[in-house]
């Protein structure tokens, strides 16, 4: 009986001393932090949980018995939270996920740090072309763009440079799989390349304005809540992205970011053209106008944003409005830097064309577009106090515009507003934002 | 010598192998996840260690010394987690 018991305890120990030398194995041999936690928790609470209960089956007295069973019982309920707390934290410090893992399902849940050893999350790069150009940090991106407008030699200057590399917004909101579609549609019409940027901005989620007395306590708590929205919906629009990308031919890369608005600009500012989903604020609530985030991301003026409130059927048609907005004289040269629709006809249309710098700044872009090859097809001036109605008349049909600015206030405190531009933000599906 | 005693003689060459092993792990990294990780794991490797000394010796107080170390290395364990958690969230710059 007792030879018995021995037999019984060794068999014990040596099979828990396997298991945890198996463990330490895979804790050498395993690719990324979460396999290998994965080896060093299960395996490891096997393996010392039997060698424990083996040591207390060859001490054979009661006491070690008990002792022996709490410790491995202590050691299943402890594991799982340990491993999960782990887990967690080296999901947000931004270890690496090896390459065989399939899918990111936190990507957007938790926030995540870049690990500074691999730069770069491209977590999926497949479809090798042979002119991709190396990955670089956020910090080099600028410098990319700025390189390649270089070395555009004068002689060139005549032929349209094409689209490179777009970037969309990833954000959420009823406009976002329409904005997906037409970024994949441009880049396979251009090959270019597509970034899917699912940029978070964790100062939006709190809630600004005054608080109610009391408010403080639940004010954290609403802002968490936005966050999480945020991250929901920015983890939806990226499934959505890969879904689309993984049946497209088209170079795609995936990034997530979480950073104020102002650095998310910088991270996009690389690309040649950002699309952005119309009608949400950086938030990814409903938003109009002024708040929206194509108007704040145009604001930054870094590069030209395409904002897309639904796919247009075809684009056959352009309105290039012209008005006294600050981004007016940048248009053109938006539309001739971006190579987008090369072959379609223009319509310059005017806003309160009996200005004198309105004209003169009509002249001066209609000219610039002729230059490049662009067919500037008629001219139409508009005046200033339009009905809403005839405008509406005015744009069936352009399923493009590209327009200086989503709304504009002019005057003291903003008192005169063109209603123009909020016309053009309702109606085209495309709008063009230098 | 005993079954038992090749059995526990065997494992301790074998857990000694895999503190070597996850030694090499904790100082390697590459990041500090991984060697929150393998200092985890050496907590657990010291358990096994101190419950093979108790059946060696056949005290069973090393018994309760390697429950002691169980509650340590899950404490520390969610120590570091936190701690790491803190390190690299979005508001200070990580380390």
């Amino acid at each position: 009986m007792i030879a018995l018991f021995e037999v019984a305890a060794g068999l014990l120990i040596l099979s828990g001393a396997t298991v945890v030398g198996i463990a330490g194995l895979g804790l050498v041999r395993l690719p990324d932090p979460f396999m290998r936690m994965h080896a060093a928790t299960k395996a490891g609470v096997v393996g010392s949980g039997l060698i424990m209960l083996g040591a207390a089956l060859a001490i054979g007295s009661v006491g070690a018995l008990i002792t022996g069973v709490l410790g491995v019982v202590f050691l299943l309920a402890t594991s799982p939270i340990a491993s999960h707390a782990l887990g967690r934290s080296a999901y947000i410090s931004g270890a690496p996920i090896a390459s065989a893992t399939v899918a990111d399902a936190l990507a957007g849940v938790l926030p995540r740090d870049v690990f500074d050893i691999t730069p770069g999350r491209a977590l999926r790069r497949r479809l090798a072309s042979p002119n991709r150009e190396t990955p670089t940090p956020s910090g080099g991106f600028a410098m990319s763009a700025i390189e390649l407008r270089r070395t555009e030699t004068p002689g060139h200057a005549a032929a349209p440079l094409a689209l490179r590399s777009l970037t969309v917004w990833l954000a959420g909101g009823p406009a976002q799989p329409a904005a997906t579609a037409v970024a994949f549609d441009l880049a396979a019409a251009t090959g270019a390349r597509v970034t899917g940027l699912s940029a978070i901005d964790p100062a939006a989620a709190s809630l600004r304005g005054a608080v109610p007395l009391g408010g403080l306590a639940w004010s954290k708590w609403a802002g968490d809540q936005r966050l999480n929205r945020m991250r929901e919906r920015a983890a939806r629009a990226l499934a959505e992205f890969q879904a689309t990308s993984s049946e497209a031919t088209v170079d795609t890369r995936v990034r997530h970011e979480e950073k104020e608005l102002r650095e998310l600009t910088r991270v996009a500012a690389g690309t040649d053209l950002v699309v952005v989903p119309a009608d949400i604020d950086p938030a990814g609530e409903p938003a109009r106008f002024n708040d929206e985030l194509a108007a704040r991301l145009a604001a930054a003026s870094l590069s030209p944003v395409l904002r897309v409130s639904r796919r247009p059927f075809a684009v056959r048609r352009i309105a290039v409005v012209v008005s006294d907005t600050p981004a007016c004289p940048r248009i053109a040269a938006a539309l001739v830097r971006t190579g987008l629709w090369p072959d379609v006809p223009l319509f310059l249309v005017r806003v309160g064309a009996q200005r004198e710098h309105v004209a003169a700044l009509a002249e001066e872009q209609a000219n610039l577009l002729r230059d490049h090859g662009r067919r500037v097809e008629r001219i139409i001036d508009v005046a200033l106090d339009a009905e809403r109605g005839e405008m509406e008349e005015l744009l069936q049909g352009f399923d493009a515009v590209a327009i200086g600015a989503c709304s504009n206030r002019q005057g003291w405190f903003g008192a005169v507003r063109e209603d123009f531009h909020e016309v053009v933000v309702t109606r085209t599906a495309l709008v063009l934002l230098p | 010598m005993s079954f038992l005693g090749i059995c526990v003689y065997a494992s301790t060459v074998i857990v000694a192998t895999a503190v070597v092993a996850v030694s090499w792990r904790l100082l390697r990294g590459p990041s500090s996840a991984d060697r929150v990780i393998a200092t985890d794991m050496l907590g657990l490797l010291a358990i096994c260690l101190t419950a093979l000394t108790a059946a060696l010796t056949g005290f069973q107080a090393y018994l309760d010394i390697a429950f002691g170390i169980a509650i340590f290395g899950f404490l520390s364990a969610v120590a570091f987690a936190a701690l790491l958690e803190r390190a690299s969230s979005p508001k200070e710059p990580a380390e």
